[in-house]
């Protein structure tokens, strides 16, 4: 590549969106295009920075002898540009459909192990060529075989003095020969192209931060409507209690009344009666009240360490004959599980309201599986069913308070479930297929002493 | 004959407590208001105040600091539909707190318990 005014193209081109995989197909195409560089297949591998591993991002060339000579004809026939072959990724859905996604995902090294070569390109900033990688020592015979050629180079990407990664290319199935003219004038272009890699990564982890930031809003939002729940309960509580009182207390004043009079005791009695009947009625509404009340601003759960399995259990014996008349099987898979901190009541809630969901969406019958596993720090509680399935463009609603899909029911059996999960340290998963089935999964984190 | 005073916003609850506590025996001024109930106590002739807390304006709870800047103290009974004010810190200087019911009995009992603790040596009712 020593035409300058192609050089600058490409670097335009380049420069057209800030898409990381846009940039590294770019560089990729360039390493193997006939006209620029010309190798076989082409490999960026970049540093994560959070594990400290070198892993294989994208890779460029054909997947076999016969797909390589028949790209090769084609593209002596058509005679891309440049440029249009950057367009045809354009045309790609993602990079997963590569053919050489499945062994780029198996470039997997850890920085840690400093004799792999790779890592030494990283480390040294010095690009390596390879004559015989099955007899070199420097490879680690694993990446030879994955590789699958005698010959490569790799050639580190470095801005402001930091290695980000490294490409690799070959010449797998042209079986020319590396010249050191090659490695030079792709260590030029790669030098050049690593800035517009970094400033792509950066951009993207930007975005994530950003996607995150608008998750977490939404959250928020979500949990303000929760709390205007509560709100309102609570306004409508104390609205309906005074009316009570004074109801309830005059019943008893008719009541006292009445009891002491004897004089038409027909009429008398039938005046005990009702008030009586009054009384007792507003006594069970006040109770209600008061319980509505507590649950709204007393919720804080009571912890004990439990085995989350007793309490699925219990549960699924009192819901037996219920599922039964439904035609619905129950299935419980209860892996050992570690003691959790838990509210015993709470928790039976979370099932009940995700098994009544479950329900209600098989009115045909189907399955119920409940499951319980231990996943690292949390203790996993899914309970699936194989109803209709939640409708992708309903599924951030689903835990919001007074959705619902149903013609019965409140609204607020999944934000009670989210709710007390998160009062639990933990949280609650949708997975869903349309017609197929859903699950709710809760993870219920395992205290530090279990661990 | 013991006067008390009953702060309470809603208007029938003003006339039960006035019925079912004139009929103990006692002397009862409904008022509707915190402000009002400042100015009745500075009067400085009840013996009680049967507190509600939340009312418009001044709620209860400030009426009772209010009161505790005030020369003689009078013992106050919070009778508010809300359990969770029990802990609010203000509540503890009340002399009793009482969940609103439309079951006087309670009410009633605490009256004559705090009426009889605060004057041992009258005998009135």
């Amino acid at each position: 590549m020593t035409d300058l005014a192609k050089f600058r193209k490409l670097t335009e081109i380049m420069h057209k969106d800030m898409d990381l995989d846009r940039r590294m197909y770019c560089i990729l195409t360039c390493a193997t295009a006939g006209h620029a560089f010309g190798f076989s297949r082409a490999f960026l591998l970049l540093v994560n920075e959070k594990t400290n591993v070198l892993e294989g991002k994208m890779g460029v060339g054909p997947t076999s002898q016969e797909d390589a000579e028949s790209i090769w004809s084609r593209m002596s026939m058509e005679d891309k540009s440049l440029e249009e072959l950057l367009t045809e990724y354009d045309k790609m859905l993602d990079i997963q459909s590569m053919p050489l996604y499945s062994l780029v995902k198996k470039f997997h090294i850890p920085l840690s192990e400093e004799n792999e070569l790779l890592v030494r390109c990283l480390k040294e900033k010095q690009a390596f060529k390879v004559t015989t990688a099955s007899q070199d020592k420097r490879v680690s015979k694993e990446f030879a075989e994955l590789l699958g050629v005698e010959e490569f180079v790799c050639i580190p990407l470095v801005v402001e003095n930091e290695a980000i990664g490294v490409l690799l290319a070959d010449n797998r199935y042209s079986w020319r020969s590396i010249s050191e003219d090659d490695i030079h004038s792709l260590s030029f272009f790669v030098q050049h192209m690593a800035v517009a890699i970094k400033e792509a990564r950066l951009y993207q982890r930007l975005s994530e931060n950003q996607k995150k930031l608008r998750e977490m809003e939404k959250e928020l939002h979500r949990a303000g409507t929760l709390i205007s729940l509560g709100e309102v309960a609570a306004h409508l509580a104390h609205e309906i209690r005074n009316p009570l009182v004074t109801i309830g207390g005059f019943a008893r004043s008719i009541y006292k009344i009445a009891e002491g009079n004897v004089n038409e005791p027909q009429i008398i009695e039938k005046l005990i009666k009702r008030a009586k009947t009054i009384i007792i009625e507003i006594e069970r509404l006040e109770s209600l009240l008061s319980e509505t009340l507590d649950f709204v601003h007393t919720s804080k759960p009571v912890f004990q360490l439990k085995d989350l399995n007793e309490v699925v259990e219990e549960i699924s014996d009192l819901i037996e004959e219920e599922l039964k008349s439904k035609n619905i099987k129950l299935l419980c898979y209860l892996s050992p599980l570690p003691y959790i901190r838990i509210d015993e009541d709470q928790i039976k809630q979370v099932l009940f309201n995700l098994i009544q969901n479950a329900i209600d969406s098989m009115p045909q019958g189907g399955k119920l599986h409940i499951k319980t596993e231990r996943e690292k720090d949390f203790v996993k509680m899914e309970v699936t069913d194989t109803g209709q399935g939640i409708p992708a463009d309903i599924k951030d609603e689903i835990f919001s308070p007074f959705f619902t899909t149903k013609t019965h029911g409140s609204g607020l059996g999944l934000s009670i479930v989210k709710h007390i999960a998160e009062q639990h340290g933990g949280r609650v998963k949708l997975k869903s297929r349309e017609n197929k089935e859903t699950s709710f999964i809760v993870y219920l984190p395992v205290p530090i002493s279990e661990n | 004959m013991y006067e008390l005073l009953v702060v309470e916003n809603e208007e029938s609850l003003r006339k039960l407590y006035q019925e079912e506590l004139e009929e103990e025996g006692y002397g009862v001024v409904c008022v509707s208001s915190a402000k009002e109930a400042l100015d009745k106590i500075r009067e400085g002739h009840f013996h009680l105040v049967v507190l509600d807390i939340k009312m418009p304006g001044m709620d209860g709870l400030e009426l009772l600091g209010k009161m505790l800047g005030e020369e003689r103290k009078i013992p106050v009974i919070i009778n508010s539909a809300y359990p969770r004010y029990k802990s609010d810190f203000m509540s503890w200087a009340a002399e009793a707190f009482i969940v609103k019911s439309s079951n006087l009995g309670e009410l009633k009992d605490t009256i004559k318990k705090v009426l009889t603790k605060y004057y041992p040596d009258e005998n009135k009712v």
